[in-house]
């Protein structure tokens, strides 16, 4: 796959709901590799309906292509692999009794060994800060920490696009904070839904704006912003 | 609310995680272990008073070295075995008052050794160990992933329980019926959209719930000498309450 | 209702392993069978609200609540065979965990509670569920599950030695005859508030109707009169199982009716005055409960 090649490539994605309301009509969106681009706009405007759509969880009409592959049914394992979401509550991802094997649930479907597995988990954690946690069930770890678990779950299977759905919403300041560090550490290419207009600055340059299933800007976040009055 | 129990639970729970032999031995036999003792406890006959001092004071003492090997403090390990004076006072009374007080003393007696055995069992095995042993021993592996599942989601259900009475109290809403039936409702439409977003996290992470154990379970010579030593116990037990 | 250890005779809750153990694999492999891989985290988290659900307090008045069991609730929304397996692992985990219940006397419990509560809750449901009798099926079906549970304790205790009196018989009776109202009522009302979030969430699988509301009623008939026939004052047989366990004292059982109600006047056998006496007061609750779930309705939506 060239340099020049798109990461994410979606055209002319359309969604309805099973009661008929039109969720997505026509999406265009083109993320390059190593791009970090934050998603804005209201509740309901479609934003998490469009990115349930990169992975395959939902199925909709149009064109999508990650990482140079059609998502169709022979491809969803293979993207699924090359995405990671970190959906809004930790507690909904965080599913195995300990945080060690949760964290090492990534690799084990990837097909690595138990060792291997392990190897990668413990580095996982390390990598987030929760290492002395490795042990604990995720009920007696705070909401920050469960939030890092759950990162680190995402990052033992070595995706190439992150997808963040709303992160800092059970965070306190010093969590956030620590968040945008590790965050802006990572290599991969990343797509933010965030209402904290701020928190996604510290983080993507390039914004794009939904409203009522549409696309209807595309630049630099401070611009956005200041267009949409989004702050 | 039972949350007192759940919390207490949490020292069992802390304890589980100690690496003494104890610990260490697969958690098949440990089960197994403690089926034998309940089993034993169960079927002891008492003749009199005597047998049932001697069953009694024969279990606590396997029980007491048992929890002090594990390097466990013993007396709150015997001391939890509280939790059954609620049923189990109720037919002791019931017994005393019909003139048997020696059925109601074997009814405590031994409904409190055998849920202190059970605490025992809990706080040398990490819950997620034993349920990988009882799956390797035979439970269907669907029964295994709910019950996980269960335990795993019961403290957000909880959590969230929590903080709709808080949010009731606040509003100065009482303690009535109709709101706990409310209440039960939002949390079971909460769970169920819970249930989904979970689903869509495991697709999102590649596939079913697998619910495999870093450490495998593996069988050892140490298992086998817990087995016997178990088993002995178990019939001195099971014997203790003939002899005088 | 859970049974601690200690109190089951050795055939009882070996038995009653050798009844639940079949039953909970069966219906394992039915839900294995029926759902698709999807409904693991469902029949999961739905068990963790049941739960959760059961430690709420519901308040009656002067400083007593009551709990629900939630087995109804369950069967309504997953399917019988799911809630087998589902009850199954709550009831699992609050013996280890809680120990509530025994783990000896865990096949018994589970029994009572997960195997024949469920399908005691379940069937009622079916009988009218989508029809405009739906209400009266809920509070039915939480009747029966906890009926059903509790009888088979009653039974499951008496044959173990353990002795009821005359007044111990009628409390526990009664006890009894209160948390199944409850549940009823509550199982009623969690659904009726259900229906207010989400419309149309407790849909009747294909085929409810008749049949199964006469098999029902059978299966009552028989019930009541297997109550009756194990608390029965017929000396010998409860004397006989009570030489064969050789664990209860040579006491003879001795059930005073506590009410007229319970003893009707006619010339023939004990046993089957109790048993006619018992399916006339399964018909009168039968018509209690269809007023009271009139009464229901109204009130709600008043």
């Amino acid at each position: 796959m060239s340099h020049h090649q798109p990461i994410i490539e979606v055209r002319g994605l359309r969604f309805r709901y099973e009661d008929g309301t039109e969720a997505l009509k026509g999406v265009d969106f083109t993320v390059h590799r190593g791009e970090r681009v934050a998603l804005l706009g209201a509740n309901g405007s479609g934003k998490t309906t469009f990115l349930l759509h990169l992975n395959g969880i939902l199925r909709g009409e149009g064109h999508i292509e990650i990482c140079g592959t059609e998502l169709g049914d022979s491809t969803l394992k293979w993207i699924r692999r090359k995405t990671g979401f970190l959906f809004q509550d930790p507690d909904d991802q965080l599913f195995l009794p300990t945080v060690l094997e949760d964290v090492a649930f990534g690799p084990i479907e990837q097909g690595c060994t138990t060792a291997e597995a392990t190897r990668k988990a413990r580095a996982a954690l390390e990598h987030v800060g929760v290492s002395a946690e490795a042990a604990r069930p995720p009920y007696r770890l705070s909401a920050g920490q469960r939030q890092r678990v759950a990162l680190a779950g995402i990052l033992a299977a070595e995706p190439e696009i992150l997808v963040l759905d709303e992160p800092t919403t059970h965070l306190d300041p010093p969590s956030r904070n620590a968040l945008v560090t590790l965050l802006d550490g990572l290599p991969q290419s990343l797509l933010l839904v965030s209402h904290d207009v701020a928190f996604a600055a510290r983080l993507a340059r390039r914004a794009v704006f939904f409203d009522q299933g549409r696309i209807v800007a595309d630049g630099p976040i401070d611009e956005i912003v200041r267009r949409f009055h989004w702050s | 609310m039972r949350d007192s129990r759940l919390s207490g639970y949490r020292s069992v729970e802390d304890w589980s995680r100690g690496c003494t032999w104890l610990h260490r031995r697969d958690p098949r036999i440990k089960l197994l272990s403690t089926l034998l003792l309940l089993a034993a406890i169960a079927v002891a006959p008492a003749r009199g008073y005597t047998g049932l001092a001697l069953i009694s004071a024969v279990g606590l003492s396997i029980l007491f070295l048992a929890a002090a090997a594990a390097g466990l403090p013993p007396l709150s390990i015997l001391l939890r075995g509280w939790v059954v004076l609620p049923f189990t006072g109720v037919f002791a009374l019931l017994a005393w008052l019909e003139g048997n007080p020696q059925r109601a003393a074997t009814l405590l007696a031994k409904s409190w050794l055998s849920a202190a055995a059970v605490v025992l069992l809990m706080a040398t095995t990490p819950l997620e160990r034993l349920l990988a042993g009882m799956q390797a021993l035979g439970i269907p592996p669907l029964l295994g992933a709910v019950a996980q599942f269960v335990w795993r989601y019961l403290h957000v259900a909880l959590d969230q329980l929590h903080r709709m009475q808080v949010a009731r109290l606040a509003r100065g809403g009482e303690r009535r019926f109709a709101f706990a039936a409310a209440t039960v409702a939002v949390l079971f439409a909460s769970s169920s959209a819970r249930a989904e977003r979970v689903h869509r996290a495991l697709l999102a992470r590649g596939g079913e719930a697998r619910f495999l154990l870093l450490d495998p379970l593996r069988l050892k010579l140490a298992d086998a000498w817990l087995l016997a030593a178990s088993l002995a116990s178990a019939l001195v037990l099971a014997a203790s309450g003939g002899w005088p | 209702m859970h049974i601690p250890d200690g109190f089951l005779s050795a055939p009882a809750w070996g038995g009653l392993w050798a009844v639940s153990a079949p039953s909970v694999v069966a219906a394992t492999r039915r839900a294995q069978r029926d759902l698709d891989e999807s409904k693991v985290p469902m029949m999961g988290v739905l068990g963790a609200f049941v739960f959760a659900a059961q430690m709420v307090n519901f308040p009656l008045g002067a400083g007593t609540s009551g709990h629900l069991l939630g087995a109804t609730l369950l069967a309504a929304a997953l399917g019988p065979a799911p809630a087998i397996v589902v009850m199954t692992a709550i009831l699992s985990l609050q013996a280890l965990i809680f120990q509530d219940g025994g783990l000896l006397a865990l096949g018994a419990n589970l029994f009572n509670m997960a195997v024949a509560g469920t399908l005691a809750g379940y069937w009622p449901w079916r009988a009218f569920a989508g029809g405009r009798f739906a209400r009266f099926g809920l509070f039915a079906g939480g009747f029966c599950s906890v009926a059903v549970c509790a009888l088979l304790c009653l039974a499951e205790l008496a044959i173990s030695g353990v002795h009821f009196g005359p007044a111990a018989m009628s409390l526990a009776l009664g006890v009894f005859l209160v948390n199944a109202v409850l549940e009823g009522l509550i199982t009623v009302a969690v659904a009726a508030s259900l229906e207010a979030i989400r419309p149309g969430w407790l849909k009747a699988p294909a085929g409810a109707g008749r049949p199964v509301l006469w098999l029902l009623l059978g299966l009552a008939a028989v019930l009541a009169s297997a109550g009756f026939f194990v608390a029965s004052t017929h000396p010998d047989g409860l004397e006989h199982l009570a030489r064969v366990t050789g664990l209860a004292s040579q006491e003879r059982l001795f059930f005073k009716a506590p009410l007229a109600d319970y003893e009707i006047a006619l010339p023939v056998s004990v046993w089957i005055r109790k048993a006619v006496a018992g399916l006339s007061g399964l018909l009168l609750t039968a018509a209690a409960c269809i007023a009271l779930a009139r009464w229901i309705g109204r009130w709600r939506s008043a």
